[in-house]
């Protein structure tokens, strides 16, 4: 029953990884990776081992990108927005998330590419922020600084960046 | 009130047969025509006592109405269970269930285990040359690392076997070093010569609180005697002997040392170069000295219905176990955990009832030098319900699964490219390569795609490239967390 986002392969209910094509499909319980930028990827991931308790980490996060191409899952927690894109040198505003470990610049990714919102308990919501190659969303392209609504499982691209959201808490 | 469990030292969980066996055993020691010591007679009668009770069923019901509880020392080994959702769903399709189950030793132990290790080594023709002169000096070098009361014997085989060096113990080692020297290399390849040979040699030095293992190490096919070979090792199982094998190069059949090992629960290891070997049997004689028990047995029962698709031991040495039960799961070091992964297959029939038992056995073992076995009984049962479990999977079996997928999807493209679906295989093959990079393997990811172009251009996978992903992803599998993840946490940019 479980359609894997990627391959479209059919699995069997409680299959937690893709037959086909080794696709994560389900997020894990304390998925300790909650990277914001690049250099502190492992002062966070130190703190969290150390401090939070795998329950609390649960009942934070609201939303989990799941990169597709690379399988990596970034939980988002604590706060209910957060602009997407890849850090450089030189560059006024940083994005909240640096995409810049999974090939952002390959694929097309601006340096503030989009932005994700947590409107209310179950309304996330995806905003481009006027990026050169574009958001889209199940396939079609978004307008820039209009606010689309997400749903579970939703695959969006930055450029050509696959990113899976997962809803937490649904 | 004497307590008759442990007179004829049995678990208060002992089955008839247990406890029948148990009493033969010590009859036969305590005849009053027999025994040697004074006291034993006595020992004799009381022991007749607590059969007369506990073989019947009644009597034995009575008695442990009164028994008071046990007294409750720690256990010193563990068992953890972990399961990939707390519920059945109730549909009326096929539904996967995971279950990892870990074993781990808590008490401190010292003891350092005694060997008695055969090794056999292939000396066909095929290993003429620098090949062998490596091995040779591998050995000769591992050696040193034997202490003086550990039990060895070298066994060289081609089409015959011959005994370069018979169970003894390590001080007349200096004459075995230049038989050693002495060995050359001809004839084909018959394995089971060799193991047999071996295996009669750590038969001879048997004794239960010594790691009794042979060593079998190989770089060929061996023809006609696989059969003669896996009867084998279920006989060297059933006495408590191991086999574990070493492949050497590219050209031995894997999935026959997979099986040869898994059938006593021993390991099977991939050495690409010969320098390689010295490391690994260095690994596999670490582990040797390490271990808490050797005959870690899981028996089970799985109801109508439930099939299972696969076991898994994924710590301390990655190796897919037989699926049938009683199943060997090799031995339980005192510093490392063992861990194993099941699969269920759960078909909508098995799910009548408001519950399902999904597995019903015991994981039993006796820790080395002591007599007294410990069981975990084991009950794994779920209810079955008409919503999802909401809960996500426990993180330790998402790791772990997320790990054995990339060998999953190994096995999935050889198959793919042996029945001839070159375009699947390719396509298989491709998905692992982008895994493999996500977790910066660069290296074996580039392997994958190499294999990937050979397999359109050539129409097959090399037997060189095929050992090397499968051994690369099965490495990852058993790879340390905390060392290894804090690389691979690292950008990869």
């Amino acid at each position: 029953m479980p359609l894997c986002p990627n391959c479209q392969h059919h699995n069997p209910v409680g299959a937690l990884f893709c037959q086909e094509c080794g696709l994560q499909l389900v997020a894990s319980e304390a998925t300790v990776t909650q990277n914001i930028r690049t250099d502190q990827i492992r002062n966070s991931v130190a703190e969290l081992q150390q401090v939070a308790s795998p329950q609390r980490i649960v009942t934070t996060t609201w939303l989990t990108l799941h990169l597709l191409d690379t399988g990596h899952l970034l939980p988002l927690a604590e706060r209910s927005e957060f602009t997407l894109g890849r850090v450089t040198e030189n560059q006024p505003i940083l994005p909240d998330i640096d995409l810049t470990p999974y090939q952002a610049h390959a694929h097309g990714v601006s340096r503030l590419h989009a932005l994700l919102r947590r409107k209310s308990e179950n309304v996330i919501v995806i905003m481009d922020l006027g990026s050169s190659n574009g958001t889209y969303l199940k396939g079609q392209r978004l307008e820039p600084h209009r606010e689309y609504p997400l749903s579970h499982g939703d695959v969006i691209a930055l450029g050509k960046l696959k990113i899976q959201v997962l809803f937490r808490g649904r | 009130m004497p307590d008759y469990y442990e007179l004829l030292g049995v678990p208060r969980d002992a089955t008839p047969e247990e406890i029948r066996k148990a009493y033969i055993a010590l009859v036969r020691r305590l005849h009053p025509d027999r025994n040697r010591y004074p006291g034993e007679t006595e020992l004799f009668l009381e022991v007749q006592q607590a059969y007369e009770v506990l073989s019947d069923p009644q009597r034995r019901a009575e008695y442990d109405a009164q028994l008071p509880p046990p007294v409750q020392a720690p256990s010193p080994v563990n068992l953890s269970t972990y399961f990939s959702r707390n519920t059945l769903l109730k549909i009326s399709e096929t539904q996967l269930l995971y279950v990892l189950l870990e074993l781990g030793v808590t008490a401190e132990s010292q003891s350092r285990a005694l060997l008695n290790v055969a090794l056999a080594i292939d000396r066909s023709t095929s290993m003429q040359g620098e090949k062998l002169e490596t091995v040779k000096k591998a050995i000769i070098d591992w050696m040193d690392a034997l202490n003086a009361e550990d039990l060895y014997s070298i066994v060289a085989f081609s089409d015959r076997a011959e005994v370069i060096q018979p169970s003894t113990l390590y001080r007349h080692a200096q004459r075995t070093r230049s038989r050693i020297y002495a060995m050359q290399a001809s004839g084909g390849t018959e394995i089971y010569q060799g193991l047999r040979a071996a295996y009669e040699e750590v038969l001879r030095g048997y004794a239960p609180e010594r790691l009794n293992h042979v060593i079998l190490l190989t770089d060929g096919h061996t023809y006609g005697d696989e059969q003669a070979c896996l009867e084998l090792a279920e006989e060297a199982a059933e006495k408590g002997i191991l086999i574990s094998a070493l492949g050497l190069g590219s050209d031995w059949n894997d999935s026959f040392l997979d099986r040869l090992a898994s059938r006593t629960g021993g390991s099977a290891h991939f050495a690409a170069s010969a320098e390689e070997i010295v490391r690994l049997l260095n690994h596999l004689f670490q582990q040797f000295r390490q271990t808490y028990a050797e005959d870690t047995l899981f028996e089970f029962q799985i109801p109508e219905g439930v099939e299972i698709s696969y076991i898994f031991r994924l710590h301390p040495e990655t190796l897919p176990l037989a699926t049938q039960s009683p199943l060997r799961l090799g031995p339980l070091l005192s510093q490392e955990p063992l861990v194993w992964l099941m699969e269920f297959r759960i078909a909508p029939q098995a799910l009548r009832k408001d519950h399902l038992d999904v597995l019903q056995g015991k994981v039993s073992l006796t820790p080395l030098g002591s007599h007294a076995p410990l069981s975990f009984p084991l009950r794994l049962r779920f209810p079955v319900s008409g919503e999802p479990d909401p809960s996500p999977p426990p993180a330790i079996l998402v790791k772990a699964l997320s790990r054995l997928t990339l060998y999953r999807l190994q096995e999935q493209a050889q198959q793919q490219a042996q029945s001839g679906n070159y375009a699947r295989a390719t396509r298989t093959l491709h998905y692992l390569a982008s895994h493999l990079i996500g977790q910066g393997e660069r290296s074996l990811a580039r392997t994958v795609l190499l294999e990937a172009e050979r397999l359109q251009r050539e129409g097959k996978l090399s037997e060189e490239g095929k050992k090397i992903v499968k051994y690369g992803t099965r490495a990852l599998v058993t790879s340390n967390d905390r060392e290894k993840g804090r690389e691979k946490d690292a950008p990869v940019s």
